[in-house]
């Protein structure tokens, strides 16, 4: 009993560790962003990774998703004559959920796990500490452009995703349920309009899934940096902090995401 | 054996000696003071103390695992050791914020065993950059400093310039990563094991090199190695480390002649 105690304590202790680790690292990494030098060069070498480089499976994934949403929902909405709504269905849910949702797993998968192997790669051949010996601060030089990066790519990427996904779904709209490309795009309009207007031009439900991304590009871009630094052990310890990364990223992206909309729903539509 | 002097501040350091003309020690750069370093149970060094003066060169030697590595992570401040002090031109570093730890280390230069040169870097990309992180020189002078920090190892911009490191063999990776330890005319050069990994002919030619670069940059140099023959031939000092403490600090003439069998059979 005391054995497994000390294990559960054991595991508790390194949690614990962990987080702090992390939102230090995050603090940090934060704070460079104001502080000079400003690696400018990086950080749009990074956008470019994460932003150009993303598009084709941001473009894939949006096309696929609109298409399926379309599809799926086409059964119910046939049973009871209520097609023209396919728009509204297919909008609300992309652009509110699905987009930012969709875009920072593909996302996560692809950069979060580039971002912790390079980074991995570089601590275990002594190239982080070479930018210690330099006087270079690592955080600064390969956490910061990353994570700045990220902070402006994801909502980019999310509003291509929308935009593909109810694009998408117009396709399966008008060739399969015969409906006109003005009428789908009214009914995705409609639902958008409903849930009312910030700014008077903004609607609530774009400003919602247009805040999500800021949070997930944090998340991808610090799990990515923060398990790459982490790395021990050689190219067999590369391979774990991949995993890790992409997987924490998922993770942290869906319960994030709960809390967020929880957050969200109550400032925006109570 | 391990130097009995008290250690002086560096007012004494300069002071003439009684009776001695003009008898003027040069300056210590680097010391380190009773250190003592464990990680849990594992204890690595323990009170660790030699002294760097201007131009020296002191070899740390001894078996692999000895804590040798760790004590240059020490001077750098990548490690902090758990008591005692490292201090550099008389500034105890474990003492600096980070900020000034990084100013500090601009003074550094370092050879890697890997060498850690950034694969994503041409050899002049990675040459250069100390100069691009902190000199904010014009460009052609960049190119001028590089290409005469390339030379000084035997290597030329022209050839080797916009190589990347995956296409340098193990002695060409190594002379790059001097050249950029070098470049920034650091007052302080590391060696970490800079023979280890390299054939014995390739090994002389660095030996050869780190020699030429003592004498012509008149640094003061830390080797850590267990290269017996190249520690005799570059090392104004040696320290040889034995089960986390310094066994023996002294010239290589005293360390060839001292009587201890460990040693004796380290040399042999």
């Amino acid at each position: 009993m005391a054995g497994v105690w000390s294990l559960v304590e054991g595991y508790l202790k390194r949690a614990v560790l962990g987080i702090q680790e992390y939102s230090v690292l995050t603090a940090k990494a934060l704070r460079a962003i104001f502080a000079r030098p400003f690696y400018w060069r990086d950080t749009l070498q990074q956008m470019d990774t994460i932003g150009v480089g993303s598009l084709g499976i941001v473009l894939l994934t949006g096309l696929f998703t609109g298409m399926v949403l379309a599809l799926q929902s086409s059964i119910e909405m046939r049973r009871f004559g209520a097609t023209i709504y396919i728009g509204r269905l297919v909008g609300a849910s992309a652009v509110r959920e699905l987009g930012p949702v969709l875009t920072a797993l593909m996302v996560a998968g692809r950069v979060g796990a580039g971002m912790a192997a390079q980074l991995g790669s570089m601590k275990v051949t002594e190239q982080i500490d070479a930018l210690n010996v330099i006087g270079t601060d690592p955080i600064k030089k390969l956490v910061t452009p990353r994570l700045l990066a990220a902070l402006i790519m994801l909502p980019v990427l999310t509003i291509i995703t929308d935009a593909v996904a109810i694009f998408g779904g117009m396709l399966i709209a008008v060739v399969k349920l015969d409906l006109t490309p003005d009428l789908y795009m009214r009914s995705v309009y409609q639902t958008l309009a409903t849930s009312g207007f910030v700014l008077g031009w903004l609607p609530k439900d774009v400003l919602q899934g247009l805040i999500k991304p800021f949070f997930f590009g944090a998340i991808i871009a610090m799990t990515g940096c923060y398990f790459g630094l982490q790395t021990r052990g050689g190219t067999e310890g590369v391979g774990v902090s991949t995993t890790r990364a992409v997987v924490t990223a998922s993770i942290l992206i869906l319960a994030v995401d709960y809390f967020l909309t929880q957050l969200l729903i109550s400032i925006l539509f109570e | 054996m391990m130097d009995e002097r008290p250690f002086t501040t560096h007012a004494e350091d300069t002071q003439p000696r009684p009776g001695g003309a003009a008898a003027v020690e040069p300056l210590v750069v680097i010391e380190a003071r009773n250190l003592d370093l464990a990680f849990g149970d594992n204890v690595v060094l323990r009170d660790i103390s030699f002294r760097v003066r201007e131009g020296e060169a002191l070899a740390i030697v001894g078996p692999s695992g000895v804590g040798k590595s760790t004590i240059l992570k020490i001077i750098l401040r990548l490690l902090v050791p758990n008591a005692g002090q490292i201090l550099i031109d008389g500034e105890d570093i474990n003492q600096l914020s980070f900020e000034e730890v990084l100013h500090v280390r601009q003074k550094m230069g370092m050879v890697f065993q890997a060498s850690a040169l950034f694969d994503s870097l041409s050899v002049f990309e990675n040459v250069a950059f100390p100069l691009r992180e902190h000199m904010h020189l014009p460009e052609e002078e960049v190119v001028a400093r590089a290409d005469q920090a390339l030379k000084l190892v035997d290597m030329t911009l022209e050839e080797f310039g916009d190589r990347l490191p995956a296409e340098l063999s193990g002695g060409q990776r190594k002379r790059v990563g001097i050249a950029r330890g070098i470049v920034h005319q650091p007052k302080i050069l590391l060696y970490d094991e800079p023979t280890t990994g390299l054939d014995p002919l390739t090994g002389r030619t660095i030996v050869r090199l780190i020699k030429r670069l003592q004498a012509e940059l008149e640094v003061t140099s830390v080797v850590v190695s267990h290269d017996v023959r190249a520690v005799l031939e570059t090392a104004t000092h040696i320290a040889m480390l034995r089960s986390s403490r310094i066994i023996f600090y002294g010239p290589p003439e005293e360390f060839v002649e001292a009587d201890d069998p460990y040693i004796r059979e380290f040399i042999d």
